[in-house]
């Protein structure tokens, strides 16, 4: 619990810098990238232009979103009372299980991979007093099975067969 | 044929049992969707996408039109009986509707809205039927150059979506530029940034993006909210709806505030990127500033619900106009019907209005009658559609998160779109915190390709000269409005920057 605070406010501190190095890191590698494509034969402007254009915008953004970021870090960060500290465990845990389920879909098939997704997210997002497994486990078979047959036959979406097929 | 003939053979196409299922089903989903916080019209719209593939192209227009004024119009039940904007359209709606619904007026608050909303859309329609094809007459003669400056004219709404913080505005604005520049280049082809990544050589797909800024976004954000939202008041149900809720009189007094709200959100949705909830806001500040009581208004008066809800929902009508006449999407939903033409083969763009004059005016049917739809399923299912309010969100955002990664893989066939959405929603979810706008990242993100196409095929058109983009004069017109949109929003912060010294 104590981690989270520090987090959200080492957010308000130092995020401004830290979106103005990571955008003006990004513009200069944007630029270098485009440099190395191959040279234009069609007349015009070639593929470079418009990243390059796009870099020199975005560092220039970037640099004056850094001296933004010096300014927020040297201000007295205002003791704002925090109303609810972010529950990034119930972020960090949906990212990790849809990263699986969609990761999954395709060796292992759809039908499996989202009765699996879908009962553990619904975990992971309710509350701890409103967990109920058995209407969680019934939900996620009847709407998955359901989902499956209608696209797979009514609506010819090829999803996934995997091990079932 | 003139337009009233096309009309009436379109509407007379629509009378089968099948579109007319169509019609209804998807005003019911987009309500739902419009009305839940959380799910959008948009979220619907990219849903049903990919069950449209089998349909004919009527028939899917049908659908997507529908799931898109239903989206909008939804909105406005849990603004006012939760006082939480369903969608984003419906910010303004809260600040009288839910007022009215504390004063035990939900009823009234409910019939004025949805009446209301129904107005702004067929006026909007209205405008749209009428004024499409003559300005698709126009847009036939525009070359790259034109469409160049008109993207141009449409990537500086950049500046005005932007809010507070210009500058972070445009970083969103130009990230979007560069995920767009992602994949094979226009013109010749040349493979950019792929990292070697195959399935990145035709880019990231509007759809899948779409979806992972707005769906996974959303359930993250839900994530992390979690306790604190459920505490969240329960929905009001202790009500009784009889008839509109509102008399004769009434009605007619909101006449000149409903022409008003109209224009503006009509003229708003031409706009490209701005969309219904700044349209919301404008008509509902327009109304309070031209009203002779204005002190009341936050209060719980009529006059604040019509004005918002007629503005958003006019929205829809002034949108379509660019996608139609120009093939130029203004934000995510018509980037998704841009996308709905381009799986049926069509292009949208003034070339329709000759090629396949029967699906406009299709189209433009549809929109008529699901705004007739909506009317009726608001009007005689409103208990129905506050029930779905009360579905807690951690059952309901899972499951729409299995139905988008299903769009996502459908749209293309391919699984990597379903994987790029968790790329997006991440992207999304650190925007939100680190206060970067979502909107110019997305008008951007869609409008990189066009502007670059245009670009450089005009570029060879007139052998490099850049020059030439600014005499052909419609290119010029719309490159000066360009630079005036910028100085004025430059001007205007700058006095507002003197203001807080003084």
């Amino acid at each position: 619990m104590y981690q989270e605070g520090e987090e959200s406010m080492f957010l308000k501190k130092y995020g401004d810098l830290a979106v103005g190095i990571v955008f003006t890191v990004l513009a200069v590698l944007i630029y270098g990238m485009a440099s190395q494509l191959p040279p234009n034969l069609l007349g015009g402007v070639g593929s470079d232009f418009m990243p390059k254009i796009i870099a020199v915008g975005m560092g220039i953004l970037g640099v004056l979103q850094c001296a933004e970021g010096v300014r927020t870090v040297r201000k007295e960060a205002a003791q704002e009372p925090e109303e609810e500290k972010p529950e990034y465990l119930r972020v960090l845990g949906t990212v990790v299980a849809f990263g699986i389920y969609v990761f999954t879909i395709k060796p292992i098939g759809f039908l499996p991979c989202s009765i699996v997704y879908l009962f553990a997210q619904m975990m992971i997002l309710a509350p701890k007093e409103k967990r109920n497994i058995l209407l969680f486990a019934g939900i996620s078979v009847v709407f998955n099975v359901a989902v499956y047959y209608l696209f797979r036959s009514g609506l010819n979406v090829m999803l996934p067969t995997g091990i079932l097929g | 044929m003139n337009t009233l003939g096309m009309m009436g053979s379109a509407l007379a196409g629509l009378a089968n049992p099948l579109s007319l299922l169509l019609l209804v089903a998807g005003v019911a989903v987009g309500i739902v969707f419009g009305s839940i916080p959380g799910l959008s019209g948009s979220m619907a719209v990219a849903l049903f996408l990919p069950v449209t593939f089998a349909m004919d192209s009527a028939d899917a227009f049908t659908l997507l039109v529908a799931l898109y004024i239903g989206g909008i119009s939804g909105g406005l039940i849990s603004a006012i009986l939760l006082n939480i904007p369903g969608t984003s359209s419906s910010i303004a709606t809260c600040f009288d509707g839910a007022p009215m619904a504390r004063n035990g007026e939900a009823p009234k608050a409910l019939g004025v809205g949805v009446v209301f909303s129904f107005i702004g859309s067929l006026f909007s329609f209205a405008v749209l039927i009428f004024v499409a094809p003559a300005l698709a007459k126009v847009t036939l003669k525009f070359s790259a150059i034109e469409y160049f400056g008109v993207c141009i004219f449409a990537l500086t709404m950049i500046v005005v979506l932007a809010g507070d913080n210009m500058v972070k505005g445009l970083l969103a604005g130009v990230l979007g530029l560069a995920l767009s520049s992602i994949g094979m280049a226009p013109i010749d082809g040349v493979k950019r940034f792929t990292f070697g990544v195959n399935e990145l050589s035709s880019g990231f797909d509007v759809l899948p993006t779409l979806v992972g800024i707005f769906a996974v976004t959303e359930v993250l954000s839900f994530a992390e909210t979690v306790r604190k939202s459920s505490r969240a008041t329960e929905v009001r149900q202790d009500f009784k709806i009889k008839g509109f809720g509102f008399t004769k009189e009434e009605f007619f007094a909101q006449k000149w505030n409903a022409l008003r709200s109209a224009v503006i959100g009509t003229g708003i949705g031409i706009l490209p990127g701005i969309g219904g909830s700044v349209a919301g806001i404008m008509s509902y500040i327009a109304a309070k500033k031209s009203s002779k009581y204005p002190e009341k208004f936050g209060t719980g008066i009529m006059d604040g619900v019509v004005a918002t809800e007629c503005a958003n929902n006019a929205v829809i009508g002034g949108a379509l106009i660019p996608l139609l006449t120009l093939g130029i999407p203004g934000d995510g939903v018509t980037a998704m019907l841009l996308g709905a033409f381009m799986i049926h083969g069509l292009t949208p763009g003034p070339l329709l209005f000759t090629t396949n004059a029967e699906l406009v005016y299709s189209i433009f049917a549809a929109c008529i009658v699901a705004t007739i739809v909506m009317l009726v399923l608001e009007l005689f299912g409103m208990r129905i559609f506050v029930r779905l309010l009360s579905i807690p969100k951690y059952i309901l955002l899972p499951a729409v998160l299995i139905l988008c990664t299903i769009g996502a893989f459908a749209a293309n066939n391919r699984m990597f779109d379903a994987q790029s959405i968790l790329f997006f929603g991440v992207l999304g979810y650190l925007m939100a915190k680190v206060k970067l706008p979502v909107a110019p990242f997305i008008l951007s993100f869609i409008l990189g390709e066009l502007v670059e196409t245009n670009l450089r095929r005009g570029l060879q058109f007139t052998g490099g000269s850049f020059l030439a983009f600014f005499q052909s004069p419609i290119a010029a017109v719309f490159m000066v409005i360009a630079i005036a949109v910028i100085a004025w929003t430059a001007g205007k912060k700058a006095l507002a920057a003197k203001k807080k010294t003084i």
